[in-house]
């Protein structure tokens, strides 16, 4: 015993300064035995943690998130699928226009890349020759 | 309780038939020494009478994990202790979602408490062993109040004899800090 322990004792004593209601200890153990189902319905009824019987939303749960899920892919999928049938089908219609302003463009962009070079007609035939 | 006696009280513990008579028995012979643990763990008598309630409730619904690996007592007080440190944690959780009044002082509590007979120094002294971490605060008051070996405490706790020990002395020298700093 350390020192420390020594002064402990002298100070406060051993003693329990603890009380219990009179005839507390008398009565526990039919107390004890009247809360005490019996065995065999044990695993129903005696609540072991905080084990409440689950709701039967609770216990659909699993469920539940299985279908929100199902739910949000398909919704997914449909979105993403009638996205691209309208991409494909503007497409479609645009394609024809297309065509037909193709070479229209062309000739645009090599104005405009002429222009942006400060190339003039004369280069350009000159450039074309050497290569 | 003899050797022989806990062994003939195990044998009638494993028949269904006479497993609830001797179950009665166990409480008899336990439950006083099972409350004074628990009690000086949670402090309140209502809390520990709560607590030992499960803890028998348990014990019975757990019987058949019981496989006499240990002696009865060694079994009961393992969870005893677990059931008071678990209701601990519970209370203290509890009071710091609900109340900002944690600073009203185990010492105060006592004093007004009809079931405390202790004088102020007495109060003071739960209070310090309350702000023990739990490991420090079961091995004290198994040591200081039931004179428990660090032998049978290791077979409870689950935990070395040197690690108790050492717990023990730590206890021991944080509780003479708080009352050196009160002086």
């Amino acid at each position: 015993m350390n020192y420390e322990e020594k002064e402990m004792q002298v100070r406060f004593g051993k003693e329990n300064p603890f009380r219990v209601p009179e005839g507390y200890f008398d009565q526990l153990a039919d107390r004890v035995m009247a809360q005490l189902p019996e065995r065999d319905q044990q695993a129903e009824q005696i609540p072991l943690s905080n084990h409440r019987p689950k709701s039967r939303l609770v216990a659909l749960r699993p469920w539940l998130y299985a279908a929100a899920c199902t739910i949000a892919v398909v919704v997914m999928g449909i979105t993403f699928y009638s996205h691209e049938t309208a991409e494909e089908q503007s497409l479609a219609s645009t394609s024809i226009t297309n065509t037909n302003t193709n070479a229209n463009t062309e000739s645009q962009y090599i104005d405009d890349a002429a222009d942006y070079a400060m190339l003039d007609n004369a280069e350009i035939y000159a450039y074309l020759a050497e290569n | 309780m003899t050797k022989q006696d806990e062994q003939l009280l195990m044998e009638q513990l494993s028949d269904p038939t006479k497993q609830r008579k001797a179950f009665e028995q166990v409480v008899r012979e336990y439950g006083e020494q099972l409350y004074w643990q628990i009690r000086r763990l949670v402090l309140i008598h209502e809390d520990a009478d709560d607590v030992l309630q499960n803890v028998f409730i348990k014990a019975w619904s757990h019987l058949d994990d019981f496989h006499q690996e240990s002696r009865l007592s060694t079994w009961l007080y393992r969870i005893a202790v677990n059931e008071s440190l678990d209701f601990l944690r519970k209370q203290k959780n509890s009071t710091m979602i609900h109340t900002d009044d944690v600073e009203s002082g185990v010492a105060n509590m006592l004093v007004a408490d009809n079931y405390f007979d202790g004088d102020e120094t007495q109060a003071l002294l739960q209070e310090a062993i309350d702000q023990l971490p739990d490991v420090q605060r079961t091995v004290f008051t198994l040591r200081y109040y039931d004179e428990m070996k660090y032998s049978e405490m290791s077979r409870i706790l689950k935990t070395s004899e040197g690690s108790l020990k050492a717990s023990y002395h730590i206890a021991v020298k944080k509780i003479s800090e708080f009352f050196n700093h009160r002086d």
